[in-house]
């Protein structure tokens, strides 16, 4: 085989993302599509890449579907802050949120937790980088997720239903408190009051009920992933209002993970060993240090902290 | 200049008050509390497309969101440290491919700093076989860290802009911007396309090509617009200078 330029191989990743977005698609295309990605190892990337940029022109439609409706101005979607000028980055500066027509857009840097009440009444609490936009509608109260996850305290209001949109998932409250944490495909909802309805969007599946002190994972394909009801659990899990991880038996590499939400220098697992041994205990979001010193003593392994980016766990870099 | 700090562990003093033991495998009223461990077991098969079809889309959506708007920071940066635009799209092509051989990318909050570093990686590998430049260099290189806090200038800086597109959809043969227009914004299936516009099938995908190959180059020429932004506004960043490439 002659060695194909990286734009040859995305030329031909293009022709694969054309016939994707096809009707027709079936085992036989599947097949040929994965001989086609076997010859090098670069096509993977090339096809990601393209899929994904392609993907970026669904925006088109997002900032279009705004203008239409009922001739507003104001567009509740992507598009406020490519717009936005000078004037409205000096008010986000000032005020953290953009506020266009009826919409405000609120987000989080790594570490940060907000809590912003709401005109309504009600009150949220933004988890580390994490984007949401809200709409205070006559008919409805909409939160957009874009990114990360948010706590929501519901003030009562019958006729206007507060409704969560993360993805494809949908979650619906009158008045009650929970969060939702939007994922790749899906989203993790949490309930400490009251009850709320889920479901994903474009699916037949029945919408769910999740009551307080339940946790349940809604799949973009309406899939359901129900803890066992515990409220110590699902308080566990939302500690992060009060800046605080809760490690509660979990794994080192899960608790990782959930550090590593919070802080710009990330912790690395190096020996895969170690990933599975459990800790228990409490410690505020950006105590990395702390946490990775903990495992040191507790486990007797090594930590590298001399890495600014980085904490290695496990053994020494060579 | 090192900004290493080689700090001893075991010399600290004044050990914080460590609330934290190590679980000992005994049960406690933790024991179920496995909220975080479910992966990917809940992915099923959604669509008549299959389910790897899925798992390729629902990534590719990731991406867009998330990865695609840092793509010209991250090409500008690689610009800057002299590696040849050829060079470039390889390093960017394989920091996608590892994007793309993740299991689950729901650990990674921050997608551009994690593509940013991929990329970082992959350079530092090149250059340590090249075996030309300085160690100063590659310790400078392994330092810098991509900013991707999201500041308004910088969500700006690193998004599409809709009227931008708009524009250069307006630049593609009348046709082929008739019909991604009907694709994307009207949300037509290709078939139907078809139909309206009175080609055959495969002259739409021919045109939704041209489409994906059009908006492959808008990003992939995004690093000039960002360059010429990060000169403007981040002059106390560190310098990145990585002499001649062979």
């Amino acid at each position: 085989m002659t060695h194909q330029s990286a734009r040859e191989i995305q030329d031909e990743a293009a022709r694969w993302v054309a016939r994707m977005d096809g009707a027709e698609w079936g085992d036989a295309d599947e097949a040929e599509l994965a001989r086609w990605l076997d010859v090098d190892p670069r096509r993977q990337g090339a096809l990601l890449q393209a899929q994904a940029a392609w993907a970026t022109l669904d925006e088109l439609a997002t900032a279009s579907n705004d203008d239409d409706a009922d001739g507003r101005v104001a567009q509740p979607g992507r598009r406020r802050f490519l717009i936005g000028g000078g004037a409205a980055i000096a008010a986000s500066v000032a005020t953290g949120a953009f506020l266009i027509g009826q919409g405000a857009r609120y987000g989080t840097e790594v570490g940060e937790i907000r809590r912003v009440p709401l005109a309504d009444g009600s009150t949220m609490v933004i988890n580390t980088a994490s984007q949401a936009t809200v709409d205070l509608e006559k008919a409805r109260r909409l939160v957009r997720i874009r990114q990360g996850e948010l706590w929501f305290q519901v003030a009562k209001d019958a006729k206007r239903p507060f409704l969560v949109e993360a993805g494809r998932i949908r979650v619906q409250a009158v008045g009650t408190a929970f969060a939702v944490r939007r994922r790749e495909a899906g989203a993790d909802i949490f309930v400490t009051e009251g009850v709320v309805e889920a479901w994903a969007e474009d699916a037949t599946a029945p919408h769910i009920r999740i009551a307080a002190g339940e946790h349940a994972f809604v799949a973009d394909n309406a899939a359901v992933l129900r803890s066992p009801a515990s409220a110590t659990s699902v308080y566990r899990a939302l500690a992060w209002r009060e800046g605080k991880i809760d490690l509660a038996g979990v794994s080192l590499a899960d608790a990782a993970a959930e550090f590593n939400r919070y802080n710009h220098r990330q912790l690395v697992i190096v020996d895969p060993n170690i990933g599975k041994e459990s800790f228990d205990g409490t410690l505020r979001t950006d105590d990395l240090e702390g946490f990775a010193m903990a495992v040191h003593e507790s486990l007797g392994v090594p930590i590298d902290l001399s890495d600014p980016n980085e904490i290695r766990v496990g053994r020494p870099r060579k | 200049m090192s900004p290493r700090t080689n700090r001893s562990v075991t010399g600290r003093s004044g050990g914080r008050p460590v609330a934290i033991r190590k679980f000992a495998g005994q049960v406690s009223e933790g024991a179920d509390n496995r909220i975080r461990t479910r992966k990917t077991k809940t992915r099923r098969d959604p669509t008549k497309k299959g389910a790897n079809f899925e798992r390729r889309r629902l990534r590719a959506i990731w991406v867009a969101e998330t990865v695609i708007p840092y793509e010209g920071t991250v090409r500008a940066w690689l610009a800057r440290a002299r590696v040849s635009e050829e060079d470039i799209d390889d390093i960017v092509q394989e920091a996608y491919c590892r994007l793309a051989a993740l299991d689950t990318v729901d650990h990674i909050t921050r997608p551009g700093a994690y593509f940013f570093s991929i990329v970082r990686n992959l350079l530092l590998q090149r250059i340590k076989r090249s075996r030309i430049v300085s160690i100063d260099m590659i310790a400078e290189i392994e330092t810098y860290a991509i900013d991707d806090s999201p500041s308004p200038e910088r969500e700006a800086a690193g998004r599409l802009d809709y009227a931008r597109l708009r524009a250069i959809m307006a630049g593609l043969p009348e046709r082929c911007r008739r019909i991604v227009e009907m694709r994307k914004i009207e949300g037509i299936s290709q078939k139907e396309i078809a139909r309206r516009v009175g080609v055959t099938e495969s002259v739409v995908e021919n045109d939704v090509y041209h489409g994906v190959q059009t908006i492959l180059r808008i990003w992939r020429d995004e690093d000039s617009r960002v360059t010429a932004w990060l000169n403007g506004t981040q002059t106390g960043k560190p310098r990145i200078d990585a002499g001649r490439r062979s």
